[in-house]
């Protein structure tokens, strides 16, 4: 083996010689460094900050199974995938003496928790401790808000019963069932509960307190449990207790025992690093478990869990409950497409590191060549060898990276605490929007921590020992192949001369045009330096773009699964205290015109959507929409999709094989506003009923479900559609539904043509809604909507939602208090707090925001190493050029000309640099797009425009800025002496 | 008629302990047209010298006179405007701008002064170099004698009033040193260019009208020619 002490010496000596140099080496190290933290730290400190803030707002289990008897309880428990679970006893109803609201609330609905459920399900005291034993409860603020004056240390005494509710059957009733055969009716409690008359029906969890009359009366059936408790502790209403229900919610310690004979329910975590698809097991038990009699009842609803092998198994909704936010941040979702993004991103994000960290090392010792070639060389004519003088390069990086590792993990740990600190107001304020629980300013109190493990660690310095090695590859094989005279001589690293030389610029030399004369001739035969400098333009350009392209394609993705089939309000709505609404339609239109006509109002605004009622005939829709339907439908049967999927999706004739359509209405004015964004004139179409249609449609596996058929459940995938309609701005189109036929208790179909006024995108609406979804969104006017009304009759189908948001002026709004005294059949004010309506509607589009920001947060760090990159090829190339600038200096350049000249040059670099930037982004674009477009369909990516101009901004900018700094006039002592000492 | 006067020029590099005093008041003039060698052994201060004439580099003390301009008085730019017209530059080490074909170095302190480019004159000067064959090339591509000629046909281009020599055959082998001198003779009497050359060679410096030494940056001697033989 060759001794290297020497070279490691010289080396040595060369990097203490050029300190500025090791310095921008040693920082390109050590942000290098700084990233691979940022990417494994961060990632999972981002990851754990977001699951401890779904776990603050829904709590830490994992997941619930409702029913379970004690031989199903006993067998998910051996489940290996089950880390922990524990039961959730309802205990049942029981009057409640010391109420303040009978009329409303007269009972506690007591529940048994066992074990670590009290804080798996965020329940948070408000006063006193936890019940430690079954003769001791803790009860809802909510009991103390109403009126209450129960306290811990209270006793009660409970009688606990099951409630039923019996709907009696009159004679006359019974009557006329018996003699004309007729169905009984019943009594509605609401859209999800009813009883027959005659019948009597437990009463389901939570139900409200309905004072009985001549329709029904509530059967109390004791339970058995009874006793003095006493009560230990006020909790905060749970998220699960409703200001409606008929008992306020008491909890209470119980065993984690489950007899044969009684149902529970239970809670589980899961077990951290299982691989199994834990529902399907759960599912299995369950479906093992039912009689032939139950499975037959449950598979006619056609409800099934289909798991990845595409075998579906029967389950009731709302049997097994996931927390699918807090299991996709623990990496253990049942949806594999985050998981895979995530590793995807990081596997791609780490190879931009390692080419931003390749492109800067590489270019600073392409800089330095020539002079490491002359010491190099003189150690090669005394003998060094080839892999010694290589071991140069190594030495240097090596040496640099051994104290860059430990400072670069302990400062990207800084990085990832500061950025964590100064986004966490952003992540608390996303939170405190859209998550229920941590409404009340709690988020800020979610804290963080940073996950440093092991493997991360190591990752870490592998990853970065290989990004370094790989950057002093190159250099160290050019200077291991330098030769003895060429290096002495300085010959070797210099770019190839044309022999027949260089065409006059003679052109700018008739015309007096010096400076461009001076700035061509520099960046076009002065090569080797000008490549340098082109190459951390281009490096810069390209990589911040491609990661900001990446990032933004990360945050698409999440964003188009995320927001799938939703309506997001915009800045429209935002502003507004108050919400009114209503089922009722009547009782809806009398406090709209209250609204409208009060002069205490100061402003409202409709939220006016029908969904799913209207239809458009399929050969309407483009190939495009077609083919993007029939591959999506095609990935859940491998085998060949079955004839009747075919013509239920794809237009048979019958209305609901025609693609449904929602519609939203706007007030006049608002609608002529899209139109005028849009750049439609709708008021040629004023006599007609003219509609506008928003351009974007995207259909997506997660619109769709089957369990039969050989039907799998396929990676997620989604096809984004431009132009969903066969049919330009002025055709007629028609509007497809069926109308109820009262009086002869039928459908009908009804056909509304409408008028295409022309089509609009995202941004024309994006003040009022952000719209998703495979359906066809459709805007009309009031006028228009009205009319639409008219011709439909009672329509059959689809879902009306009419919200209006209003604000008053004034503290005490007897509008208010009017509009407080519509309530629903739950009991429920029609008015009330509109909350935070903002662009964080929901948490996943949260999620999206928080990975936009860490995206962008990223693509800043990126951005950094390139332009240390940028100024360190200005710096060199500088350097290179001193003979030049002492030339021109002793020729009697001017500072202007000078200024000027540069200023050219700078031109010439970037536009050189644009185009080869723009060259490798678009090709690497364009495989990552084919690679995401292979495992998510066909996506339309937004186009990251602000960066790219930003990106470009920048790069001139900081090339102008750096130039000015390395070519500062007190260089001028230094080009005095180049003249002086007449030596380069 | 004197054309360059220098008085009590002192330049000095460093300070406290590290000072050196490169020139320590150094007083001559020059008429215009005269030819006149300065010469010393290294280091004692006639680069030195030639750049604080040229412009290039400012004394510590003292002024340089040159056709009754102060021109260490001047700002930078104007200086820098002085440079390009009245003072032609020739270098032991050429100093030619890499980047630059002959054609482009030659013409361009003219066309620094913002001249636009005399294609006659250029083609007057190239050929009278003997560089017609190359005058596409960069420096780099030329031979030190070439790469000086070009230098000298850059001074001479613009007819500057004093053409100001450093060691300009220093690098050059006996016979393209003696080619490159006699241009420059020969364009201080064709032009009547004022000449300063420095040098080490005695023998040529015997060849201009008055030699002027240089010893530990003070002048030892200056005398003419005609007297010192």
């Amino acid at each position: 083996m060759d001794n290297k002490k020497i070279i490691f010496q010289v080396t040595k000596t060369y990097m203490k010689k050029n300190k500025k140099r090791t310095t921008i080496t040693f920082l390109g190290i050590l942000v290098t460094v700084i990233l691979m933290t940022a990417v494994f730290v961060g990632k999972d400190t981002v990851m754990k900050y977001m699951e401890n803030a779904v776990a603050a707002d829904q709590g830490r289990w994992h997941l619930q199974v409702y029913d379970v008897d004690g031989a199903v309880a006993e067998q998910i428990r051996a489940l290996p995938c089950i880390d922990k679970a524990e039961v959730s006893r309802p205990l049942g109803y029981s009057v409640f003496a010391a109420s303040a609201n009978p009329a409303e609330t007269p009972y506690i609905e007591l529940k048994g928790y066992s074990g670590e459920i009290f804080k798996w399900m965020n329940i948070r005291l408000v006063e006193g401790r936890y019940p430690e034993n079954d003769r001791e409860l803790i009860l809802s603020k909510r009991a103390i808000d109403e009126g209450s004056d129960i306290k811990p240390g209270d006793r009660m005494e409970v009688d606990a019963f099951t409630r039923y509710i019996h709907a009696y059957l009159s004679d006359e009733e019974k009557r006329v069932i018996e003699e004309e055969g007729k169905e009984p009716g019943g009594v509605m409690f609401g859209p999800a509960f009813s009883v027959t008359h005659g019948d009597t029906v437990k009463a389901p969890e939570h139900f409200p307190f309905y004072e009985e009359n001549d329709v029904f009366e509530e059967i109390h059936e004791p339970t058995g449990l009874k006793g003095t408790f006493t009560v230990v502790g006020i909790m905060e209403s749970p998220d699960y207790e409703s200001p409606g229900q008929g008992g306020y919610i008491a909890l209470t310690s119980t065993g984690s025992d489950v007899a044969e004979n009684e149902k529970v329910n239970l809670v589980l975590t899961i077990d951290p690093d299982t691989k199994t698809d834990v529902y399907k097991e759960l599912a299995k038990l369950i479906d093992a478990a039912r009689t032939d009699e139950e499975r037959a009842e449950i598979e006619k609803t056609g409800i099934s869990y289909v798991g990845k092998d595409g075998i579906g198994i029967p389950m009731e909704n709302g049997k097994i409950l996931s927390n699918d936010m807090l299991l996709t941040f623990a990496a253990k979702g049942q949806d594999e497409s985050f998981n895979f993004l995530m590793v995807f991103f990081q596997a791609f994000f780490i190879v931009l590191i390692t080419a931003a960290s390749l492109v800067l090392i590489y270019n600073v010792f392409s800089m330095s060549f020539k002079e490491r070639s002359r010491y190099l060389g003189m150690l090669s004519s005394v003998g060094a060898t080839g892999s010694q003088k290589r071991w140069s390069v190594y030495y240097e990086v090596f040496s640099l990276l051994l104290i860059a590792l430990p400072l670069g993990i302990i400062m990207g740990l800084f990085v990832i605490k500061g950025g964590m600190e100064l986004l966490k107001p952003h992540f608390s304020k996303i939170i405190s929007a859209i998550a229920s629980n941590v409404i009340s300013g709690r988020s800020s109190e979610i804290e963080y921590r940073l996950i440093i493990n092991p493997v991360n660690l190591l990752f870490i310095v592998m990853f970065s020992i290989l990004t370094v090695w790989l950057s002093a590859l190159i250099p160290a094989l050019r200077i291991s192949k330098v030769g003895p005279v060429e290096s002495i001589r300085g010959n070797e690293g210099g770019a190839k001369l044309k022999k027949k030389g260089y065409r006059t610029y003679l052109n700018f030399m008739l015309k007096g045009k010096t400076e461009r004369l001076l700035a061509n001739a520099s960046v076009e035969r002065n090569t080797h330096s000008t490549k340098g400098i082109i190459r951390s333009i281009t490096a810069f350009i390209a990589l911040t773009l491609i990661t900001a392209f990446a990032a933004r394609s990360f945050t698409d993705i999440l964003e188009s699964k995320a927001n799938r089939e939703q309506l997001v309000p915009g800045a429209a709505y935002s502003s507004y205290p108050y919400r009114f609404s209503i089922e009722d339609d009547i009782q809806y239109q009398k406090g709209k015109e209250d609204i409208a006509s009060s002069d205490e109002v100061s402003g409202y605004r409709e939220m006016n959507l029908n969904m799913y009622t209207y239809h458009i005939d399929y050969d309407t829709y483009t190939d495009e929409y077609k083919n993007a339907l029939s591959t999506t439908l095609e990935k859940f049967f491998p085998a060949g999709m079955p004839e009747w999927v075919r013509s239920s999706y794809m237009g048979n004739g019958d209305l609901f094989s025609d693609p449904a359509v929602n519609i939203i209405t706007f007030s006049q004015e608002d609608y002529n506003s899209i139109a005028k964004k849009a750049g439609i004139d709708v008021s040629g179409y004023a006599d007609e009923m003219n509609v506008l249609i928003y351009e974007d449609i995207a259909i997506s596996t997660d619109d769709f479900r089957f369990g039969s058929d050989g039907a799998v459940k396929p990676d997620y995938s989604v096809y984004q559609i431009k132009r969903p309609l066969n049919a330009k701005a002025g055709d007629m189109t028609e509007l497809l539904s069926y109308e109820y036929d009262e009086e002869n208790d039928e459908l009908r179909d009804v056909t509304i043509p409408v008028r295409i006024a022309g089509y609009v995108s995202d941004e024309d609406v994006k003040e009022f809604y952000t719209l998703r979804g495979g359906e066809l969104w459709i805007m009309v006017s009031e006028n228009t909507k009205a009319k639409i009304d008219e011709m439909s009759g009672i329509a059959a189908h689809g879902i009306d939602t009419k919200v209006i948001l209003f604000d008053v002026n004034t503290d005490d709004s007897k509008l208010i208090r009017r509009l407080s005294q519509i309530k629903d059949e739950y009991g429920d004010s029609a008015v009330e707090t509109a909350g935070l309506i903002s662009e964080y509607t929901d948490f996943k589009t949260a999620v999206t925001k928080i990975a936009d920001i860490v995206a962008v947060c990223f693509t800043i760090l990126i951005a950094i190493i390139c332009l240390m990159n940028l100024y360190n090829s200005v710096m060199g190339r500088r350097l290179a050029r001193q003979k030049e600038l002492s030339v021109l200096h002793s020729m009697g350049i001017s500072r202007a000309q000078r200024s000027k000249m540069l200023m050219l040059e700078n031109i010439r670099l970037l536009i050189h640099s644009v185009i080869d930037s723009a060259l490798i982004t678009a090709a690497f674009v364009v495989c990552l797009r084919i690679l995401l477009d292979m495992r998510f369909g066909h996506m339309i990516f937004s186009l990251p425009l602000w960066q790219i101009l930003l990106t470009l901004g920048i790069s001139f900018a900081g090339l102008h800025i750096f130039t000015a700094i390395c070519y500062r006039e007190d260089d001028n002592t230094q080009i005095i002496e180049q003249i002086r000492m007449e030596s380069v | 008629m004197e054309i360059l006067r220098c008085e009590n020029v002192s330049k000095i590099y460093g300070k406290g302990e590290t000072e050196v005093r490169a020139l320590d008041k150094v007083s001559f003039s020059v008429d215009k047209g005269e030819f006149v060698s300065i010469i010393g052994p290294s280091g004692s201060g006639k680069s030195t010298l030639l750049h604080i004439l040229g412009g290039v580099d400012r004394p510590t003390e003292g002024k340089v006179f040159i056709d009754g301009t102060d021109i260490h008085s001047l700002s930078e730019d104007k200086l820098a405007i002085f440079r390009r017209r009245q003072i032609g530059l020739v270098y032991q080490f050429y100093n030619l701008m890499p980047v630059l074909n002959i054609d482009e170095n030659i013409a361009l302190p003219h066309l620094l002064d913002g001249r636009e480019l005399d294609k006659e004159r250029l083609d007057q000067v190239v050929e009278y170099l003997g560089l017609t064959d190359r005058r596409q090339n960069l420096p780099s591509q030329l031979s030190g004698g070439q790469q000086q000629r070009v230098s000298i046909g850059r001074a001479l281009y613009s007819h500057p009033a004093i053409l100001l020599a450093d060691e300009p055959t220093g690098n050059l082998d006996r016979k393209t040193g003696e080619e490159i001198i006699d241009l420059l003779k020969e364009s201080n009497k064709v032009n009547k260019q004022t000449l300063i050359l420095i040098t080490h060679d005695e023998g040529l410096a015997m060849q201009a009208d008055r030699v002027i030494c240089i010893e530990d940056g003070r002048i030892s001697k200056n005398e003419k020619v005609k007297n010192i033989v």
